[in-house]
């Protein structure tokens, strides 16, 4: 019967869009910092860093290093892949450069020349248990 | 005092009952003022400094989103409140502001809630929505901070925004729901157009989003001076550097205005 204000408003929260999309029919100079989220389709010849999430489009290219807490990559890089957390290569990837993340997937068909180092996340490993199951060892001896 | 200004459309005869309906209502909840009508032969900014330098409290527009969108700057610059009575066609910032009718807008003038509004600013003139591009986009370069955007040959409209007016294209709207005049932002936007093949209507150009990009500041150049549209009444050339002017517009809203709006 009443409509509330969220049904036609705007949603204050938003609803996980990201903070900055670069399309596909711009061209970006210069390196890219943002606070917020970043979606790239279009071409960036210039470093890519952010706090958050990154995702690379398929037609997108970036020419230099890119820098996220986690990406999703399905497009083109050439420089170096630094991430904190996740980064996904998806099968129309191409990754010309080093590659340093705690998480990684490269999925069939995904194109990779570089090296790859794998950081340890410490929130995610185990606490490594101390108690050994030693009783049966003693007993049996 | 509060200084009612009528938008030119409001001497149309079929306008003369609402207005005397809210007269009326307007003396009902005691908030009488001076009441102006804009002419072709009047100034709107001579209007507004006058009501200013006579102590006005607060400047109504009665009238549409023109009306309100020219009287910004001076009331930015003044510092001076403003309100709408929404009359007619084309209220889409009144009704962002949770005001519906003009009954409700007195009504909302009375409880008298002020919100702050971020403003965008050239140079020294204010303006509320935007500010368009829409011709030889090819040849423009907008700068922020580290980087500079050069946009490609299917750009049809470059916009920066301070305040996105929902204007019922879901697309435009659900991508632009979560900017607001209050986030400390302005926004700049690539539209690009697509040729859409209608069953009867044959070809169609159909406007996309195609990038959103977050600042304070932009500084916008061209080889060429090129126009660029102020809210939709002032033509400003570049280059120009379009910058957030924060807390800068005091309005009096309605408690159902958008939920980004504070």
């Amino acid at each position: 019967m009443f409509k509330t204000n969220g049904e036609e408003g705007h949603n204050e929260a938003g609803d996980g869009q990201d903070d900055t999309i670069i399309g596909s029919s711009i061209k970006i100079q210069g390196d890219l910092v943002s606070d917020g989220s970043i979606t790239v389709e279009g071409e960036v010849n210039g470093n890519v860093k952010t706090q958050q999430n990154l995702r690379v489009g398929e037609k997108a290219k970036i020419v230099a290093d890119v820098n996220a807490s986690d990406a999703q990559i399905a497009g083109t890089v050439q420089g170096n892949v630094d991430i904190k957390g996740g980064l996904h290569l998806l099968p129309s990837a191409r990754v010309d450069g080093d590659i340093s993340a705690s998480n990684l997937v490269v999925e069939s068909g995904a194109v990779f020349n570089g090296k790859c180092s794998m950081t340890e996340h410490v929130a995610d490993t185990p606490a490594k248990k101390t108690e050994e199951p030693t009783e049966t060892d003693e007993n049996e001896e | 005092m509060h200084y009612y200004l009528y938008d030119t459309f409001l001497s149309d005869k079929k306008y003369e009952k609402v207005i005397d309906k809210i007269k009326t209502r307007l003396l009902d909840l005691e908030i009488q003022g001076k009441h102006e009508k804009l002419t072709l032969l009047k100034s709107l900014d001579e209007l507004v400094d006058d009501a200013v330098t006579r102590g006005a409290t607060s400047i109504i527009v009665l009238g549409n989103d023109k009306i309100f969108q020219k009287v910004v700057n001076k009331a930015a610059h003044s510092g001076v409140p403003i309100g709408i009575i929404p009359i007619g066609p084309n209220n889409h910032i009144a009704a962002s502001f949770g005001i519906a009718n003009e009954e409700q807008a007195c009504d909302i003038l009375a409880a008298r809630k002020i919100v702050n509004f971020d403003l965008g600013k050239i140079q020294d003139f204010y303006f509320f929505t935007n500010v368009k591009f829409d011709k030889n986009l090819s040849r423009l370069t907008i700068k922020k901070d580290s980087y500079q955007i050069s946009s490609g040959p299917n750009v049809s409209e470059v916009l920066v925004y301070n305040f996105y007016v929902p204007k019922k294209n879901p697309e435009f709207d659900k991508k632009m729901k979560k900017y607001s005049a209050q986030d400390n932002r302005i926004e700049i936007v690539f539209n690009k157009s697509q040729n859409k093949k209608g069953w009867f209507s044959g070809k169609k150009k159909n406007q996309k989003i195609d990038t959103i990009i977050q600042s304070t500041k932009f500084d916008i150049k061209s080889f060429e001076y090129l126009p660029a549209v102020i809210d939709d009444y002032k033509v400003l050339k570049t280059p120009m550097t379009v910058e957030l002017a924060k807390d800068k517009l005091k309005v009096i809203v309605g408690k159902n205005r958008l939920k980004n709006i504070n």
